[in-house]
């Protein structure tokens, strides 16, 4: 009976974490940012035509900003870009559905290290909610769907004991490597750790059987396609930008580099990438400037709980104190190992979207850091008839249910206001549909807008046709070329207007800043504003005709 | 450089009490601060032999002795040195003590309120003061985004209140304690933060292998001690203000141990690798000596340079040429410092110690000491011409250029001038 009721409340939660990550996709966050719309319009071209925007046949990888996505995201979308046409919820369903798939390998592997299967339901619940949770969980990041696949391929590794589930498990993690860049390495990786299981070689007895290598060939089959596509060299354009080769970051001193100390700096570098996703300060208060700066920032809050935080702290230490006891908590270093090996080899310090494999390994960390407190309290006991481990675990129990709450509204709600910007450009969604609307009357429409990739806003909101688009795809920067990749077609122009010449235009549309005032515009016979567009906070784009 | 590093705000405000000036007093200050911390650290070992881990003794105390930040607190920052060893005279007399180690936390509290100067931040949270801001700032800017989702209100009240975000505050305040990236990795601080090297990088690796040594070493004692001594170094971080390092100073203490636990455990598995590691962290102590003695600037406080080299040039002058000489106390009170480095001639009439603005102000005869944009007049991005020194106001007796920003909008440069 107990058994049946804690799994109805296992399934509640669930629920609730889909509803959660399902609710207002199109209004929290309030617009989308450019990947998304990218993944959003290629998956509306692939339903379409069968092709990627750039018009090459069901590609395993798209090329679009010539960073060469790996593809599964867009395939899986299609469906919901098929039942709700292209929109933010249709390209965001794929990431929260996959968040929620996730909530049950979360809630099997804690089954796994915490025996009391009530403190493991209340861990599920906290865990369920965590603000890395709902943030990756409420866009479209291909990383995400990487990870529910990567933590799936794990669970079934670490419980493998049939061929079954040993098969599942490659399964799994072939499909997050076609997901994301970064499970190309981790994937591989996790299943030779698991494999080898080195610290027991080193500490313990060098035994090894090369059977358990048969399961790293299976994943390096599944993955060959990827590399045997046409322009297979492409696929590392990524890791050339982002290589720790590439900038030697961040901060070894110019003043004293020489041969012996550029060595000792770099190794340096290499184990802080390493060791920052242990220093429990990351997971919660510290903000770096490239997470700031992008789509992976959770404002006011960081990846993990408060409390959670210096729980991982508390749980690294006793996995740490255990290692060499059980497999099941080296295996959490292996997988927290396999995780950040591809982060580590970027020039970021600490980067959540690229180790997002190994955030499930640090919830349980931290879930066993709150096991292993929760002994402790136990052992206080009564004092003078007062149950005093029940008062101080509740209080921390009650903190960190209204810390969900606060949580959730951060994300629903507060986020929109503090991530509304560059990466989250808002007005297309309220425009461009009016934009599109009169776009057929006029012989040229120049779009300005200063956001990176601007075209693909409009090619999304307007949902333009992929088959013409494909036509252009010739004149459009070439592999390789980074930066502003917006490229001019048909009659679509994207660059600056500049109002005192452009004025002289005639039969144009313009969508453009708001800085140009309805005096300048009046002044000019035949041209009007049609429309001031809004974003989520502020007036952000202009439409003006020309007739 | 490093050696020769100017007196500090702390240094002046402890010669200032007992009346002594010049650079002999500053060298018994800095030898005084050494002999402060060989006997924290002679405590330190006594405290360590009776938690009976062996042999790790002297492997804590060479790890303390070759961290640069103990060469700098001896240099820089005597009151500190003090500090430490009232926290290890108080634990080598009351590890055991739950009264000694309540007052321990009391006096740190008030070692750094009173004595330090310093005003923590989390006494704005408890006071609810930064809640309410908070809270107000949240409510309108939700309110402020057009077609949100829709939250009830009880809901976004729940934790929209002065006590869940002081809550929220005070966490914010004790979670940096967790901060490896400032306790192992100063010298490649990702975030440019110029907090001296606690330890160098290669000692994190032997903090986690000493952290599995210590679970398993099961000395119930030593655990103890070091989780009381994490404590009352997170009382004194939550409790202080200032450079991340100074905050930190005291984990350093049972950090210590651990790493030598690592190291001693290493050494016994594995000779050669544990020879590799001491290769590593030797280096990086050659390294980091030879990093301060060429880059002082670039991790020390850049105020005292600049005082230092105006009452220098000052000091090279006749200032009977003068009527008024008049030096900038933009980044502190000068006068402290007039009195280090030139005596009791700064009671004369003539010296004025305040910010001047040559671009709206001047008179003739006044030798000024100050930084450029007091010469030429501030710039909002701190952005004063390279040539500013070459201008037909004033005429630049000397000139330095600072390594950092510490009067922003008046530039990095500094000055002694006189009116044309």
């Amino acid at each position: 009976m107990k058994i049946k009721l804690i799994t109805i409340l296992a399934i509640l939660i669930v629920f609730l974490g889909l509803v959660l990550r399902t609710w207002g996709l199109d209004k929290s966050p309030p617009s989308l940012g450019f990947d998304e719309a990218a993944l959003g319009y290629n998956a509306y071209s692939l339903l379409k035509t069968g092709k990627d925007e750039y018009g090459n046949w069901m590609p395993l990888s798209l090329r679009s900003f010539n960073d060469f996505k790996p593809a599964l995201y867009a395939y899986l979308t299609i469906p919901f870009i098929y039942l709700f046409g292209l929109n933010a919820t249709a390209v965001r369903m794929t990431s929260a559905i996959a968040g929620t798939v996730y909530l049950v390998f979360l809630y099997l592997l804690l089954k796994k290290y915490i025996k009391n299967s009530w403190l493991c339901l209340f861990l599920f619940f906290i865990l369920s909610f965590e603000p890395w949770r709902l943030h990756f969980s409420r866009n479209a990041f291909e990383t995400n769907l990487s990870a529910m696949f990567f933590s799936g391929g794990a669970y079934f590794l670490l419980t493998s004991k049939n061929k079954f589930k040993t098969m599942l498990s490659v399964l799994f993690l072939g499909l997050s490597a076609y997901s994301y860049h970064s499970a190309r390495l981790s994937a591989p990786f996790l299943i030779l750790l698991w494999a080898v299981d080195p610290i027991k070689i080193i500490f313990k007895n060098f035994k090894f059987d090369v059977k358990k290598l048969i399961p790293l060939l299976g994943l390096i089959l599944i993955c060959v396609p990827i590399f045997m596509m046409n322009n297979s060299s492409l696929l590392l354009t990524r890791f050339r930008q982002e290589n720790v080769f590439n900038r030697f970051y961040p901060y070894a001193p110019r003043e004293l580099l020489n041969i012996f100390s550029m060595g000792y700096y770099f190794l340096g570098i290499i184990c802080g990438h390493i060791f920052s996703y242990i220093s429990p300060i990351n997971y919660n208060f510290r903000i770096y400037d490239w997470v700031k700066m992008s789509p992976q920032f959770i404002p006011g809050m960081g990846m993990l709980g408060w409390i959670e935080g210096i729980a991982f702290l508390i749980g690294f230490i006793f996995v740490i104190g255990n290692i060499l006891k059980s497999f099941k908590y080296r295996f959490l270093i292996y997988w927290m190992v396999a995780g950040i090996a591809p982060a580590a080899a970027t020039w970021t310090w600490y980067h959540p979207l690229r180790s997002l494999n190994i955030f499930m390994a640090v919830e349980i960390i931290a879930a066993l850091g709150i096991w292993r407190v929760w002994e402790m309290i136990k052992k206080m006991g009564r004092y003078r008839d007062l149950p005093v481990h029940y008062l101080i675990g509740g209080l921390i129990g009650v903190i960190m249910l209204v810390t969900i709450i606060f949580t959730i509204n951060n994300e629903l709600k507060y986020s929109a206001f503090e991530n509304n910007g560059e990466y989250q450009p808002g007005g297309y969604k309220e425009g461009m549909p009016y934009f599109a609307s009169i776009s057929d009357k006029y012989s040229k429409v120049i779009i300005d807008t200063p956001h990176a990739q601007g075209f693909i806003f409009f090619l999304f909101y307007t949902k333009f046709d992929p088959t013409t688009l494909h036509k252009y795809a010739d004149l459009r920067p070439k592999p390789g070329v980074e930066g502003n990749l917006n490229f001019d077609f048909d009659k679509y122009i994207f660059r600056r207007v500049d109002w005192p010449s452009d004025y002289k235009l005639k039969n144009t549309l313009f969508w453009t800043r708001t800085d140009i005032t309805d005096e300048e515009v009046n002044r000019v016979p035949g041209a009007k504003i049609q429309k001031r567009i809004w974003n989520a906070l502020y007036e952000t784009a202009s439409i003006i005709t020309i007739e | 450089m490093i050696f020769g590093y100017p007196v500090s705000e702390q240094q002046l405000s402890i010669l200032n009490l007992f009346g002594f000036n010049g650079q002999i007093s500053l060298g018994i200050l800095r030898l005084l601060s050494l002999i402060l911390l060989i006997v924290a650290i002679k405590i330190w070992k006594e405290i360590l032999s009776d938690l009976k881990v062996k042999n790790i003794g002297w492997y804590s105390v060479v790890t303390l002795v070759i961290s640069p930040l103990m060469l700098v607190l001896v240099l820089v920052y005597p009151l500190i040195c003090l500090k430490i060893l009232i926290f290890t005279l108080f634990l080598y007399k009351g590890l055991d003590n739950k009264f000694y180690l309540v007052v321990l936390g009391l006096i740190l509290i008030l070692f750094n309120v009173n004595i330090l100067g310093n005003n923590p931040a989390i006494f704005n949270k408890i006071d609810l003061q930064d809640a309410q801001l908070e809270v107000t700032k949240r409510i309108s800017s939700e309110d402020s985004v057009r077609n949100s989702i829709y939250l009830p209100l009880t809901v976004r009240r729940a934790t929209y209140n002065k006590i869940f975000i002081s809550y929220k505050q005070i966490v914010g305040e004790i979670l940096p304690f967790f901060d490896f990236e400032s306790i192992f990795f100063a010298e490649i601080n990702p975030l440019e933060q110029k907090s001296i090297v606690i330890f160098y990088w290669p000692e994190i690796l032997l903090f986690v292998l000493g952290l599995y040594f210590l679970v398993n070493l099961n000395n119930k004692k030593l655990n103890n001690s070091l989780l009381i001594m994490i404590g009352l170094a997170w009382i004194d971080f939550v409790f202080s203000e200032g450079a991340v390092f100074k905050r930190l100073v005291l984990v350093t203490i049972p950090i210590s141990v651990i790493i030598s636990l690592g190291l001693y455990n290493l050494y016994l598995g594995a000779k050669k690798i544990s020879l590799v590691m001491i290769i590593f962290i030797l280096f990086g102590w050659i390294n980091s000596i030879y990093d301060l003695s060429v880059r002082g600037d670039y991790w020390l406080d850049n105020r005292p340079l600049a005082f230092e080299f105006w009452y220098k040039e000052i000091g090279k002058l006749d200032l009977n040429k003068f009527d008024k000489i008049q030096i900038s106390s933009l980044v502190g009170d000068a006068k402290p410092y007039c009195y280090f480095y030139l005596g009791k001639v700064c009671d004369n009439k003539k010296f004025e110690f305040n910010s001047f603005n040559l671009s709206k102000e001047k008179e003739k005869g006044v030798l000024y000491a100050g930084f450029a944009g007091e010469f030429v007049g501030d710039k909002f991005k701190n952005d004063i011409d390279s040539n500013w020194d070459k201008n037909p106001i004033v005429n630049i007796i000397a000139k330095k250029t600072l390594r950092d920003t510490i009067a922003y909008k008046y530039g990095n440069d500094i000055g002694v001038g006189i009116v044309k």
